[in-house]
């Protein structure tokens, strides 16, 4: 019969611990399907470029973060999961990375500090976010296929 | 206050069940079973005792009616914490003790 009274021994503690640890890794890094790292990437950096169609921008940046959010929901649910933040570090980084593009892209004063500038500063950012995002998925794809 | 360990969440495979789930927020029973490595029947006891004490709540795909889906309610949450709290509290408790000598016979309580 099970004993409801704590066990002294931490050997049998730590290793209930280490199975722990072991079954949320098995959740936390199932791999994804590698298309969805290009269609986040391409998204993202579509994202910040929908800061260049002037008044609609923002109908067309949620449209895309629309997109984003059911497609890797669908992906994930096809996968087994509902939601799970994966467990490599790099990736996380990279995703705030890309927020941080985001927000730039967002915030960043149409037209500054010229117009020529302004458009190459909102495509640069759309490459670090794509760039970053990219470059997470790969650590994430080799955290995830060991 | 410390924390107790809680003997529906205890036994190895409802623990490894709880941590997926916690992990997951939910989880189809099919990727659960593949991990675990139990039989379908073994497994399916495992969840009705996590599913009776409460702590799990088991739903029908809505698209795919062959596929499960489970998750830790409110309170299953709040047991598998307390449970992982109880189990770093013992190994803590145990790392802040001197080391005995290997020839003195340790006292268990």
């Amino acid at each position: 019969m099970e004993s409801k009274k704590r066990p002294s021994d931490p050997v049998a503690a730590r290793a209930a611990l280490d199975d722990i640890d072991t079954a949320a890794r098995s959740v936390r890094d199932m791999p994804w399907p590698t298309w969805i790292y290009f269609f986040n990437a391409a998204l993202f950096a579509a994202m910040c470029l929908t800061r260049l169609l002037g008044e609609r921008s923002f109908t067309y940046f949620a449209a895309a973060a629309l997109a984003i959010c059911a497609v890797n929901v669908w992906a994930a649910r096809r996968m087994g999961i509902r939601s799970a933040m994966p467990s490599s570090t790099g990736f996380l980084v990279s995703v705030i990375v890309v927020g941080a593009c985001l927000f730039a892209s967002m915030f960043i004063p149409a037209g500054y500090p010229d117009a020529e500038s302004y458009r190459w500063i909102v495509v640069a950012l759309a490459f670090a976010a794509a760039a970053s995002y990219l470059l997470g998925s790969l650590m994430h794809y080799r955290s995830t296929h060991r | 206050m410390s924390d107790e360990l809680d003997p529906i969440v205890h036994p190895t495979h409802r623990l490894r069940i709880c941590a997926m789930l916690a992990a997951g927020s939910a989880v189809e029973l099919g990727v659960i079973k593949d991990n675990l490595d139990l039989s379908a029947s073994a497994l399916s006891k495992q969840v009705a005792t996590l599913v009776e004490a409460g702590y799990v709540r088991q739903e029908r795909d809505r698209l795919d009616s062959r596929k499960v889906w489970l998750s830790l309610t409110r309170r299953g949450a709040q047991a598998y914490r307390r449970h992982v709290r109880a189990l770093r509290e013992i190994v803590a408790a145990a790392e802040r003790l001197p080391a005995l000598p290997a020839d003195e016979p340790r006292i268990s309580s």
